[in-house]
């Protein structure tokens, strides 16, 4: 028998069995009051967190910059070098800048419509959104980083001149390049720890369903 | 508005459960996904505009969700194997030969990935061509190709005897 003969059998097959599971309008109605979450739910929670996460980076930056420093300052009778002071505004640029980048990228996908689109478009947005989702969370951890970095090198400076102006000691470019090297030492331990802990999570997470998602699109693409 | 979101859900709510039947292994993943499927389409209802078919529409949220649904470890989005204990086909009217057809169509039916399922049951379904690229978001020229495709993959995994 042909697949088309089988088409009535099949509906009369599949409404009987639909028509057995059939549930009454309260039912629905009880099911609709219960709280359930989509992946697109979930990543969007998780974006929403990531961004929130950068805000706060943004006025962390903003008092550090304009309030704390300009108090801290006048308790240390040591002259911030202005490295640190250009490294802070570079960071700040900076996690403005990736800030309303993802943010742009982030409202063109309008995940809100994701599953009424059709099947493609509804993928593309996914993928996108989990990739918005992936790189976000990196870059937002490369910021927090270089901001401990700087933050952890500039401490150390401070410390060590202040406690050289003590003891009425010169401190030596060698000593400085050492302080920076270690400050970079030390960035660079914990990107590669954050980094790998973060990968492994994500893939724990996420990793197999991207694939599978990529490779639906990819049998929808295959000979478009 | 909700009580005419559950009544219209109540009246077709056959094409949620087809397509639950169709892309879950186990009972447990079937009411998870229909609640899934429910609630996606209660949060879409507002946008949903009579330009196409509200069955289309339900067939397009439906599928959507199916497809991209998400369960760590447990529900996978494309290929899923039906039991023997979910083909159940009405047990009058059909001789002996068509409820075997019937029974291999749905076994094989469960080996296709999820893009075949969906083209497959909205083929079973009597959607045409156009209704098929338009919830899939492929040219009609692609489903074509796709359905004969599925046909040629269907015939020969419908021939594999157990």
């Amino acid at each position: 028998m042909e697949l088309e003969d089988l088409r009535s059998v099949w509906q009369q097959a599949s409404d009987r069995e639909a028509g057995k599971k059939a549930l009454d309008a309260e039912q629905i109605k009880n099911l609709l009051g219960k709280q359930t979450r989509s992946i697109v739910d979930k990543i969007d929670l998780n974006i929403k967190i990531s961004f929130g996460l950068i805000f706060a980076m943004i006025v962390y930056f903003f008092l550090e910059q304009y309030i704390l420093t300009p108090q801290f300052s006048t308790f240390v009778p040591v002259e911030i070098p202005k490295w640190v002071s250009v490294s802070n505004a570079v960071s700040y640029v900076l996690v403005i800048a990736v800030f309303i980048y993802f943010w742009t990228c982030y409202r063109k996908i309008d995940t809100k419509s994701i599953s009424t689109k059709n099947l493609k478009e509804s993928l593309i947005s996914l993928l996108k959104a989990l990739h918005i989702f992936n790189k976000l969370f990196y870059f937002t951890l490369a910021i927090v980083l270089l901001l401990i970095g700087i933050t952890f090198t500039a401490g150390m400076y401070l410390g060590i001149e202040y406690n050289m102006q003590e003891m009425e000691m010169e401190l030596s470019t060698g000593k400085v390049l050492l302080m920076v090297g270690l400050g970079l030492a030390a960035l660079s331990f914990f990107l590669w720890v954050f980094y790998s802990l973060y990968k492994w999570i994500f893939n724990r997470l996420y990793g197999r369903y991207l694939v599978q998602l990529e490779d639906t699109l990819k049998e929808l693409n295959e000979t478009e | 508005m909700k009580e005419d979101f559950v009544n219209i859900i109540t009246e077709n709510q056959g094409i949620i459960h087809k397509v639950c039947s169709i892309y879950c292994d186990n009972e447990e993943d079937r009411k998870d996904l229909f609640q899934e499927i429910l609630a996606q389409l209660w949060k879409s209802y507002a946008s949903f505009r009579s330009e196409s078919k509200f069955s289309t529409w339900m067939y397009r949220v439906a599928l959507n969700t199916a497809i991209t649904s998400f369960k760590r470890g447990k529900r996978q989005p494309d290929r899923t194997n039906l039991p023997e204990g979910n083909i159940q086909i009405p047990d009058e009217g059909y001789d002996m030969e068509t409820e075997e057809q019937i029974k291999h169509l749905y076994k094989a039916i469960s080996k296709l990935t999820g893009i075949e399922k969906s083209i497959i049951l909205l083929y079973l379904e009597n959607h045409p061509y156009e209704e098929i690229a338009e919830i899939t978001g492929i040219t009609q020229n692609y489903v074509r190709v796709k359905m004969n495709r599925i046909k040629k993959k269907l015939k020969k995994l419908m021939n594999v005897k157990d």
